[in-house]
């Protein structure tokens, strides 16, 4: 017996559908998506409605808000009009997106040495869009644990240079993220769909820049 | 193509509409409109009036039914509407209520 | 990513520049940088450059963080471990899983007009 459902590439469903197992939709809905586990919209699939689930996997046309308690994935040639909502988001290349992307709950592992970040005021910036400024105040008071910063540290220094090859920048392979977030499905598989209704608010850290466009 | 399938934890409350057969495990409320063959499983819910070519139920409809080929009724099943089909089958131990009609 | 060929700067990681940056080059951040940067080349942002800044360049990947808004000619690229906020225009915007991002997209394309018609 076929366990996930499917919608055909000729079936238009003009509505609500709830459900609580995987969605495949090969054709086109209109409506609303309620999800507890995974919407796929394929390549043929056309998806206009507000869209909740836990994990949204993107490779045909969405228009609407997009809500996912896991994760939103936009694979190459997925379109997407609307806003996203979601721990993880994951945007290939050869995606198209307009919207907003907002990280719920908290998001992808912080990074312990954001605290000096996160102490940067917003006041700093633009403040000093069009000077070089002799001198920066620096970023340690948040930093308790941090080694005491040397006094005579250069603040400004900004020249071409011609860098010898013993001096090139490090290769940082940047750390692969730990895939632990997508092993924790089954536990959070029953508090999903009460979650999609009172989601919490994450509180902006910074002023958001809404008019620039 | 892979067949449509309503999955049997899914609730679609609207309309489908398409020109593939279609399997119900889960529930259907408004209206559904077909070319091809709709099956209803044990566990499918139907409450939509149906249009489609030909259609099997063997779970739960309360709706009207208008097949253009065909109509039948799997023992266990239950339908409450009205039937137009030029085929109809009513199988042995299938609960039935309201009319039939089989003049297409 | 962050290598340097000649014909790139560096700010490094004890660096800290506040004001315009603009230049014809490639750039790696590794220090800090605020106020504004406009580049005709490539913009890599290390994982330990912290950048607060509009930046107006052809490309960008951001390994690091990056409060601002970003316009990119070609395209922009988040990887694991970045956080950028702000808003991004770009014709190719890639968002690595395990990558922050807040802000909005904005990516010229269009889909078939009767889709949009109707929407409320």
């Amino acid at each position: 017996m076929p366990a996930s459902t499917t919608l055909g590439p000729t079936i238009h469903v003009r509505g609500r559908i709830l459900g609580e197992e995987d969605l495949r939709v090969e054709g086109r809905v209109d409506g609303a998506i309620e999800l507890s586990e995974t919407l796929i919209v394929e390549e043929s699939g056309v998806v206009l409605a507000e869209i909740q689930a836990r994990d949204v996997v993107v490779r045909g046309i969405v228009i609407g808000n997009v809500t996912a308690t896991d994760s939103v994935t936009l694979d190459a040639g997925a379109k997407l009009m609307g806003d996203i909502e979601a721990p993880r988001v994951i945007l290939a290349d050869g995606a198209a997106f307009k919207g907003s992307v907002k990280v719920t709950g908290a998001g992808p592992r912080p990074r312990a040495r954001k605290t000096s970040v996160a102490s940067a005021s917003p006041v700093a910036r633009g403040a000093g869009r069009t000077t070089v400024a002799g001198s920066i105040p620096r970023v340690r008071a948040a930093r308790p644990d941090a080694p005491p910063p040397q006094e005579d540290e250069p603040t400004v220094v900004v020249r071409r240079q011609d860098v010898a090859p013993a001096q090139k920048a490090p290769k940082k392979a940047p750390p692969k993220p730990a895939k632990a977030a997508s092993k924790k499905k089954t536990a959070k598989k029953k508090t999903a769909k009460k979650r999609t209704k009172a989601r919490p608010k994450v509180p902006s850290r910074k002023k958001r820049k809404v008019s620039r466009r | 193509m892979a067949n449509t399938v309503i999955g049997s934890t899914i609730v679609i409350d609207g309309e489908i509409s398409g020109e593939e057969d279609l399997t119900v495990l889960g529930t259907v409320k408004g209206r559904i409109a077909l070319r091809e063959h709709i099956h209803v499983e044990p566990t499918g819910v139907i409450e939509a009036n149906i249009e489609t070519a030909t259609i099997t139920v063997e779970g739960t409809v309360t709706g009207d039914i208008h097949a253009t080929e065909r109509a039948e009724l799997k023992s266990n099943c239950r339908v409450v509407g009205d039937i137009r089909a030029p085929r109809i089958l009513i199988a042995d131990g299938a609960s039935f209520k309201g009319t039939v009609d089989m003049e297409g | 990513m962050a290598t340097a060929s000649p014909g790139t700067c560096i700010i490094g990681r004890n660096i800290a520049v506040r004001g315009t940056i603009s230049g014809e080059e490639d750039l790696i951040v590794e220090g800090r940088v605020e106020g504004s940067v406009s580049l005709a080349g490539h913009l890599t942002v290390a994982a330990e450059g912290v950048v607060q800044a509009d930046l107006d360049v052809e490309s960008v990947v951001v390994m690091g963080e990056v409060v601002g808004d970003i316009t990119a000619s070609t395209s922009v690229t988040i990887e694991p471990g970045a956080r950028v906020t702000g808003n991004i225009r770009a014709p190719r915007v890639i968002i690595r899983d395990g990558a922050f991002f807040d802000g909005s997209v904005d990516m010229e394309f269009t889909v078939p007009d009767h889709l949009l018609k109707g929407r409320r």
